[in-house]
Parts: C-alpha cells; sequence; structure tokens
C-alpha cells in the first residue's frame, strides 16, 4: 500500500492535498467525531459527491474514503485513528463497471428491454454493500432510478438486520446516513445468518424477485434501471447454492465477483453462459471488520430504527396486552435428525409458523410487525410494516411493555419473533 | 393335611379329589405365602385372631401356621374386595370365614390336629350365626344349572335368567354365591359344600375351573360378568349392511413396486469431459481480431488455431455450420464443440441460434480474472458517466495480481468438497442445449422440459410391463411419499382379512363379558349394552395365540376389547394385543 502521508494524525485539524484519481482514507477513533470539509476540488464519498465548504461529521468506528477524480484539498478536524491517502484504489475498475451498466440502460431503454440486473457476491469483507453503493449513486447521477435488493440478513443496509429487503432509489446516499430510507420494502427474515434457515432465506429471495418483476412491469424507469443485488458474505456450500438460487431468481444479467477467484470459477461453472461473471478486485481502503465489530454495527442499526440518526427520534414505549397480538416464529426449532420420525426431513418445518407463548424469554428480542391480517395469508412471505422490541414483560398482568418507533396502538396484530436481540442501554 | 385344603380353596385352587396332590399344593402354597409381605403377615394375623376371638369369646394359638395362613389369605382377600365398589368390606371378613369354615367341615373331620379343630370351630360358631336367611337353590346337572327355591336376593340384579318362570343361577354364578355365603346349595335334598360344588358344578360341560377363577376374581374386583354370547354380536353380512368400519384398510393405493430410473440420461453429456473454455477468452479474440488492442500471446492464438482444425472433422455439417455462424455473430455461444453424441432433446426448439439480449463484446466489463484475455479497456463515453467524473483509459494487468487477497477459511470437508466438485462437477454449459439459450428464460424453460422430458421418456418395456421399477419419480413429492412407495412391510389392521368363514373356532373362544362396575346402578341383564372387555380364559402354559387367533377372536369381539386372562395357579394376570401405528410423516 502506497501511503503518501502515513503519519497518524491526532492533532485537531489537518488539511490534505489529494492528486486526482487518489483516495484519502480516514478511521474516527471511538468515542470520537471528525468533522470533514471539502476546501477546494472535487471529491466524493462512495459515489456521493461532497458540497464545497460544508462540514461534515463522521461518528466513532466510521471508516470513510474519498476519492476525487481531478484533485481536491480536505480538511479533517478531530481524531482521526489512520488517515492516509492512497492511490492504490480499484474506483477505475468500478467506474468502469458503471459505464458498462450504464451501456445496458441505454440499450435496454433503446429496444424497450429489461435493464441489467447486478448481483454483487464474495466472501466478507471485501466490500460489497460499499461496491453497491457506489453503482447505485453513479446509477443515480447518470438520471436512472435503480433498486438496491439487499440479500445480506447480516447487515442489513436497508432495514434492521435479519430482514432482507429492496429500495427504490432516487438520489444520491447521504454521505454521513446512507441511502435515505423511504418506503422500502421489507421482509422478515428473523436471524442474522442465511444459514439458520436456508430454506425460508430463498423463498424470501423469489418472492423479492416476484414483487421487483412486477414493480418493473408498472415502472418503465425501474425495470430499465435494473437492480443491484447485494449479497451476504457466506459463499461456500449452502450459501453458495442460495447465492446461485438468487442469480437465477432475480434472472441476473451480471455478476461481480469481490476478490475470490474461486467464487468466480465456481459461478462460471454453475450459471448459464449469458450470464456476464466479473472478478473485480476488493479495495486496499477495506478493512476487516472483526465480529465484536459486525455486532456493535448490528446493535447500532437498531439503535438507528429507533432513535433516529444521532438520536433525531423518540421511540413510544407502551403496553400492549398478550391477548391482543399473536407471536410467531417461522420454522420450529431444529433436533437432531436422529429424534425425527421416520420419512420426515428437517426441511419440512423450516416454513412452518409455530406459535410463541409470550414469556419472560422473549425480553430484548425484535418483533416485526407483520402487514398481514390473518393467519390465513402466506405469513413469510408477507412484507413487514415496522419492528418493536420487547422491553419487559409481566406476566402477571400479562402485558409486554414494547419500545415502538410508533404511537399506539400496533397497525396489525400479527407479530414474527426474531432471534436477534437488542438491549435498549444507550 | 386340613390346612392345606384350606389354603388351596382360599387360593381357588381346585379341590384336591385325589389326596396325593394335596401335598404338592400345600408346599406350593406355603412357599407363595412365605413371599408376601412379612408386615402384613404379621399385623394380619393378629386382626384375624382379634375377630375369631370375638366370635368365639376363647383364646387361640396363634402360633399355628394355618392360622397365618388363612388370615393372609383373607387379607389378600380382603384387599381385592376394598377394591370393589358394590361389596361393602365391613362384612366381607365375615362371608370369607363362613364359606371357609363351611368348605372345610369335611376336612376338619380328618384333621388330627386338637388346636386347628379348635379354630375351625371357633369359626363355625361365625355361620351358625347367620345361616338363617340364606337364599336356597337346588343344582340341576340335567339342565346344567342351578333353579332357586326362594327368591333372589339383591345379586339377582347382575346374575341369573329366568326360565319357564324360575329363577335360575349359572353354575358359576351359583358357586360364588356360595362362595361369598348367600345362598345354600341343595342337590339331591342334601346341602353341598363348596368344596363339593366345585366338584358338581364346575366341568367341561358347564365352566371348567380355570373359568370360574377368572369368574369369581372379577366378580370380587366387583365388575359384572356375564357369560359371552356368540349370537350377540353381528354376523359378517350384517356388518357389511352397516358401515364398512373393518374395511377402512383394504382402500389403500395400490403399491407397486418400483425401481428408481438412474439410467435416464446416462448417454447423454458421456463424453463431456474436456473444460469448456471461459467465454472471455473468446471474447478477447475476437476483440483482437476488430482490430482492438488485446494482448492475446500466440500460444494462445496457435492453440486455437489447432483446435479449431482439429474441429474440422465434421459428423455433422449443420452443426458446424452453425459453429461457425456463431463465431462470427455472437462468440459466446461459440464453444469448443463436445462429443458428437451429445444429447439431440431440445435440438428441435433451440435449432436457431439466437443472439443475446447483451453484447458483451460492446458492452465491455472490466474482469480482472485470468481467463479474461482482454486487459486494456478503452475510456468511456461521456454519456455514460455521471457528472463530474472523467472516465479513463483503463488497464487491468496491474489489477490482475491484487484478486484473492482475502484469505479463505475452509475446513477440511470444504476443502473435500470443493476439490471432489472441481474433479467432477460439470459446468452447466457443457451442455450444448444450454449453451443455445441465450436468456434466463429459455434456461429455465430448458430446465423444465428436460425435467419433463425424464418423465415422459422412458423404455415401455421397463415402464408399462408388470414389473416396473420401485419408484416413479413424478409421484414422489416427499421423503414419506417415497417410503411409502418403497414400503415392503406395510402396516395392517387386525381385522383384515379376519371377516373369512371360520374353522376351527374351538381353538379359542371368548369366555365371559365384562361390564364395569360403575354401571351396577343402571345395570340390565336384558340389555347389558356393550361390555368394557371380553374376555377369553387360557392357562398359562398355553402358547400364545397366533396371529388367526387373535384375528379371530377380534373380530368376534367386534370392537370391543379382547383381554386375555391367564391363569397360573390361581394367579390370574390380564394381557391384551396393542395395536398402534408406525410413525408416518403428519405434514404430508
Amino acid at each position: 500500500m502506497t501511503e503518501e502521508s502515513g503519519e497518524e494524525k491526532r492533532t485537531a485539524t489537518v488539511k490534505y492535498e489529494l492528486e486526482k484519481e487518489t483516495e484519502l482514507r480516514f478511521e474516527v477513533e471511538a468515542s470520537q467525531t471528525v468533522q470533514m470539509e471539502l476546501l477546494s476540488g472535487m471529491a466524493e464519498v462512495f459515489g456521493t459527491e461532497l458540497t464545497r465548504n460544508k462540514k461534515f461529521i463522521f461518528d466513532a468506528g466510521c471508516k470513510m474514503a474519498v476519492f476525487t477524480w481531478h484533485g481536491c484539498t480536505v480538511q479533517l478536524s478531530g481524531h482521526a485513528e489512520v488517515a492516509y491517502i492512497s492511490k492504490d484504489t480499484p474506483m477505475l475498475l468500478y467506474l468502469n463497471t458503471h459505464t458498462a451498466l450504464e451501456q445496458m440502460r441505454q440499450q435496454a431503454e433503446k429496444e424497450d428491454e429489461r435493464g441489467p440486473r447486478v448481483m454483487v457476491v464474495g466472501p466478507t469483507n471485501v466490500g460489497k454493500s460499499t461496491l453497491c453503493r457506489l453503482l447505485l449513486n453513479y446509477g443515480v447521477r447518470t438520471g436512472r432510478r435503480p433498486t438496491y435488493v439487499d440479500l445480506d440478513v447480516g447487515q442489513g443496509s436497508i432495514s434492521i438486520p435479519g430482514t432482507m429487503g429492496a429500495l427504490y432509489i432516487e438520489r444520491p446516499a447521504d454521505v454521513e446516513e446512507g441511502f435515505s430510507v423511504q418506503a422500502p420494502l421489507v421482509y422478515h427474515f428473523g436471524s442474522t445468518t442465511p444459514g439458520t434457515n436456508i430454506k425460508l432465506y430463498n423463498k424470501i429471495t423469489s418472492r423479492l424477485a416476484e414483487i421487483f418483476n412486477q414493480r418493473c412491469e408498472v415502472n418503465r424507469r425501474a425495470s430499465v434501471s435494473g437492480c443491484v443485488i447485494n449479497t451476504c458474505g457466506w459463499v461456500k456450500s449452502s450459501g453458495y447454492q442460495a447465492l446461485v438460487h438468487a442469480a437465477s431468481a432475480f434472472e441476473v444479467d451480471v455478476v461481480v465477483v469481490l476478490d475470490q477467484e474461486r467464487l468466480y470459477n465456481e459461478m462460471k461453472r454453475d450459471l448459464p453462459h449469458f450470464v456476464r461473471i466479473v472478478l473485480l478486485p476488493k479495495s486496499g481502503g477495506v478493512v476487516e471488520r472483526s465480529k465484536d465489530f459486525r455486532r456493535e454495527c448490528r446493535d447500532d442499526r437498531i439503535r438507528e430504527y429507533f432513535y433516529g440518526f444521532r438520536g433525531c427520534f423518540y421511540p413510544h414505549a407502551f403496553d400492549v396486552r398478550f391477548s391482543d397480538v399473536k407471536i410467531y416464529k417461522i420454522g420450529a426449532p431444529t433436533i437432531p435428525d436422529s429424534c425425527l420420525p421416520l420419512g420426515m426431513s428437517q426441511e419440512d418445518n423450516q416454513l412452518k409458523l409455530v406459535p410463541v407463548t409470550p414469556g419472560r424469554d422473549m425480553v430484548h428480542h425484535l418483533l416485526s410487525v407483520s402487514t398481514a391480517d390473518s393467519i390465513e395469508e402466506n405469513i413469510s412471505e408477507t412484507s413487514v410494516a415496522g419492528f418493536i422490541v420487547v422491553t419487559g414483560v409481566d406476566l402477571e398482568r400479562q402485558v409486554f411493555t414494547i419500545l415502538s418507533p410508533a404511537p399506539r396502538p400496533l397497525p396489525k396484530g400479527i407479530l414474527l419473533i426474531m432471534d436477534i436481540r437488542f438491549m435498549d442501554l444507550k | 393335611m386340613a390346612s392345606s385344603c384350606l389354603g388351596s380353596k382360599a387360593q381357588h385352587q381346585p379341590p384336591p379329589p385325589p389326596r396325593s396332590a394335596a401335598g404338592r399344593l400345600e408346599t406350593l402354597l406355603q412357599q407363595r405365602l412365605a413371599g408376601r409381605t412379612e408386615s402384613c403377615c404379621q399385623i394380619q394375623p393378629r386382626r384375624a385372631i382379634g375377630a375369631a376371638r370375638t366370635h368365639a369369646g376363647r383364646e387361640l394359638p396363634c402360633a399355628s401356621p394355618a392360622v397365618a395362613q388363612l388370615s393372609c389369605t383373607v387379607l389378600e382377600l380382603g384387599t381385592a374386595a376394598s377394591l370393589s365398589v358394590h361389596m361393602a368390606p365391613k362384612n366381607f371378613f365375615q362371608i370369607i370365614l363362613k364359606s371357609r369354615t363351611k368348605s372345610c367341615a369335611c376336612a376338619e373331620r380328618r384333621s388330627g390336629s386338637c388346636c386347628q379343630r379348635s379354630v375351625w370351630s371357633a369359626f363355625l360358631g361365625a355361620i351358625l350365626f347367620c345361616s338363617g336367611n340364606l337364599v336356597k337353590a337346588e343344582w340341576k346337572p340335567r339342565e346344567g344349572l342351578v333353579e332357586l327355591r326362594s327368591p333372589a336376593g339383591k345379586f339377582w340384579q347382575t346374575m341369573g335368567f329366568t326360565e319357564q318362570g324360575k329363577q335360575c343361577l349359572l353354575p358359576e354364578e351359583a358357586v360364588y354365591m356360595l362362595e361369598c355365603g348367600s345362598i345354600q346349595l341343595f342337590y339331591r335334598e342334601l346341602p353341598l359344600s363348596i368344596q363339593e360344588a366345585y366338584e358338581r358344578l364346575l366341568s367341561h360341560k358347564t365352566v371348567t375351573l380355570l373359568q370360574y377363577q377368572v369368574y369369581s376374581h372379577l366378580k370380587r374386583l366387583g365388575y359384572i360378568v356375564m357369560r359371552f354370547n356368540p349370537c350377540s354380536v353381528l354376523s359378517p353380512y350384517e356388518r357389511q349392511l352397516n358401515l364398512e368400519s373393518h374395511h377402512q384398510s383394504s382402500g389403500r393405493l395400490n403399491h407397486k413396486r418400483k425401481r428408481s430410473s438412474s439410467s435416464r440420461s446416462k448417454n447423454r453429456e458421456e463424453n463431456q469431459t474436456k473444460r469448456i473454455p471461459a467465454n472471455d477468452e473468446i471474447c478477447g479474440r475476437v476483440a483482437n481480431n476488430d482490430g482492438s488492442q488485446s494482448q492475446l500471446t500466440s500460444e494462445q492464438n496457435s492453440d486455437w488455431t489447432k483446435k479449431e482444425s482439429e474441429e474440422q472433422c465434421p459428423t455433422n455439417e449443420e452443426e458446424q455450420t452453425q459453429d461457425r455462424s456463431c463465431a462470427k455473430l455472437s462468440p459466446k455461444v461459440r464453444d469448443r464443440p463436445q462429443s458428437r453424441t451429445e444429447d439431440h432433446i431440445s435440438s428441435k426448439s433451440f435449432k436457431t441460434v439466437e443472439r443475446s439480449k447483451w453484447d458483451f463484446v460492446k458492452i465491455a466489463f472490466p474482469n480482472c480474472a485470468f481467463d479474461c484475455s482482454q486487459t486494456l479497456y478503452p475510456k468511456p463515453y461521456k454519456d455514460l458517466l455521471p457528472e463530474n467524473i472523467a472516465g479513463q483509459e483503463l488497464d487491468v494487468s496491474y489489477w490482475r495480481l491484487r484478486v484473492n487477497q482475502q484469505r479463505e477459511k475452509l475446513s477440511r470437508r470444504e476443502r473435500e468438497q470443493l476439490e471432489r466438485e472441481c474433479r467432477y462437477k460439470k459446468s452447466v454449459n457443457a451442455d450444448r442445449a444450454v449453451r443455445q439459450c441465450c436468456s434466463w428464460q429459455e434456461y429455465k424453460q430448458l430446465l423444465e422440459q428436460r425435467n419433463q422430458q425424464r418423465r415422459s421418456k422412458r423404455p415401455p418395456h421397463l415402464w408399462n410391463d408388470v414389473i416396473s421399477p420401485l419408484v416413479q419419480s413424478e409421484k414422489v413429492s416427499s421423503s414419506a411419499s417415497l417410503l411409502e412407495q418403497i414400503s415392503i412391510l406395510r402396516s395392517s389392521h387386525i381385522l383384515d382379512g379376519a371377516a373369512r368363514p371360520q374353522e376351527n373356532t374351538e381353538v379359542m373362544k371368548i369366555d365371559f363379558d365384562v361390564y364395569q362396575a360403575d354401571a351396577a346402578a343402571n345395570f340390565k341383564k336384558s340389555s347389558p349394552g356393550k361390555p368394557y372387555v371380553r374376555m377369553c380364559v387360557r392357562r398359562f402354559e398355553e402358547q400364545v395365540p397366533d396371529l388367526r387367533a387373535v384375528k379371530q377372536l377380534t373380530y368376534q369381539s367386534e370392537d370391543v376389547p379382547v383381554v386375555f386372562a391367564l391363569v397360573d395357579n390361581g394367579d390370574i394376570a390380564f394381557y391384551a394385543f396393542k395395536d398402534f401405528k408406525l410413525p408416518t410423516d403428519m405434514y404430508h
């Protein structure tokens, strides 16, 4: 890695002169903030252009990269842990990927066809989400309206972790907040790894594809702009099969494999020839995220859902009677194969709706509020209206206290319980 | 000797007419009594003796083993009676004593032991106390029944019957009532002792001792026991007229044994072992021909031409021209021809080679993979770029060395699986038909078609003959249905085929209908209703009934469970066969 000014800066304000096609990477120290300002020239953060002389504030743990195509001056003030300028960035490759996609969109527009559908795959910590954000931002900036499909249940960049969803992108992502989440389509998965219920995962994937196709039929612009699909970092065995299934469900045209040749070869082997599969390097700026860090990110994501970005929302806390709601869990608990009755396979239970009796163990669990009106509807394939978290259970009074983004009452009575827990501490 | 007879009666052993058998029984009984719980033997004797004392007002030698035995027996019967519902335990002890003493009158005469005699004389006082209000009855050996001479007591509710205006009792009922001390039985104008009643009334013509033992045992437990009447059960024809509940299981599907079709497409893809060149390779080459700046090595070039020349040996002209046109049109679909023995399945529907929607030669995605020969990408057009971004020429050769930076952690198993896959798993594109698809719709259609063909393309000699494969793949929707198809052992119902004409019903027959005690209040002899169980009395030494016998009995019994009462030297154990279902997949 070539570092031009590699010395760690801990002083209050530092100015960086960036040459063209270089990148300033920095991390924000724990419990610190960093203020960034573009003084001159043009720069972008993951595809979003920076406004000159506007101060952007980044919170603790943020890992940022400011890239410039033309050269610029950036000023950082605060405690940036590592801050260096790197020349070594695959942005040009990513940009060329975008131009190729744009060519496809133009062709689709001309021939009244369906636009490109890209799936980004790769192991964990290679910058899949960042590449998606980049491609989407570039797409929006060239006047398209691509759809972002997030199949990564681990991080959940559209909604909270443990969900899968799709988002129609109309403007570039905010430098600080990311894509503005307005009316996303979210499905409940319930866990942070697809391995817990791969059948449900594949089913929701198919369902999302179906919904996206429906949208494409009515919205010409969405159809031409296509979609960018973010996937899980699990690329072995069942995880890999889920990727192939997603490719087939969405009928993808391009698969971008990040930084793993094995996956590239396997994709070439298992997807039909008309799907273009390309291998791209990961950016040197991608940092390995530890398990703990991922968990923290997840927690932050959920906190942000309830309290808003930097605590701009005030969630409601109220009691809900047990009798007013029905709580279900998708997928019966797995039992060892040896305990199953003859002729029954484990998967038979994976889509089953199991009623959950409210109890103490429900505390801190996240619940999805399903939009379904009755149990007869296909609950696992019904989108989710919102999420609540159980903060207390009173068995005597038969009520539980919840934290909800909206005031009472709950819009619908059917709740789906997640494996994910959230402690409302901060 | 007296004590042994007594003990045997108490246990409802056959009265030993040959005296030689008595000795054996005595030892047997003593063993059994000795095996009983000590504490009972210690407490109960005193109570029994105490009772005797109150009646006789005499001192009794408590050390006598006969007394101990007797009281133990009383205890046993007493506990049985306490379970009984309509036999009040308070006067039970008295009844037992009465019957005991009566029956032992003759035995006692021969007894030499004076202390024993004193015990029995003490008990005799007890009978004399209440012999006046006994119902008198006469044994009629020709009819095989007992006729009552004085009006029946309360027992008439659950026992006896009326014949030609006369109240009669069945032999087992009479013996039981005699044992209970409710009737006095006469034969040829002389009262019968219990032992005599046993000998005279219980025979093969009427009721065997074995059956009587079960009868009296159940009676003591409070059950209402009636003789089983085969006429009360419907005939097969009558049953057919009603609901065919016993035919439930005959309506099952005709499962044929089928064999799986693994041979279905063996010849297909047989020789497709070569690797297909990647599309990119060809893309790069075409780009080269177009005069663009491809960095094709001469080695690759020669390799390519060599392959080309190899391919010139045509077996199928059409195919070849197709190949050529592919190369010109869209190099994507142009692959090294595979073995000529490829399947011709979808050759009709996919004959015309269509262009894929996207021309990825013109739409150049940067690709750092090693199988992609294009390394230089031209500067993108302005209109493709977002504003404020200037595109540039791109050379990926530098980036090629920078992939696979992330180290992959694989477990041993995963590694092995990957290796296996690398070696054996073929590319979907090795299939010519797949290569001719140019969109997902066509590809999915092809897969669907193949699935259907798999079903329809079957050799008739295998599938339409009498012998057919074990498993029909299209009928298998779940593992449960598969298991059902291949199941050789099928579950059956106990009544399957039981309606067949029943030969030698003599082998086994149902002896008693047993009604529950709590029904006693509104029990009617004329319409007893459905029994609780039906009892079949067997000797313990006898063999376990075979399936046919069980079937016949079950059939005779209709929907009432059949219980086998096994008598082992006076001990009665009850057994029943349980019908159970093998677990099945409940979700299908």
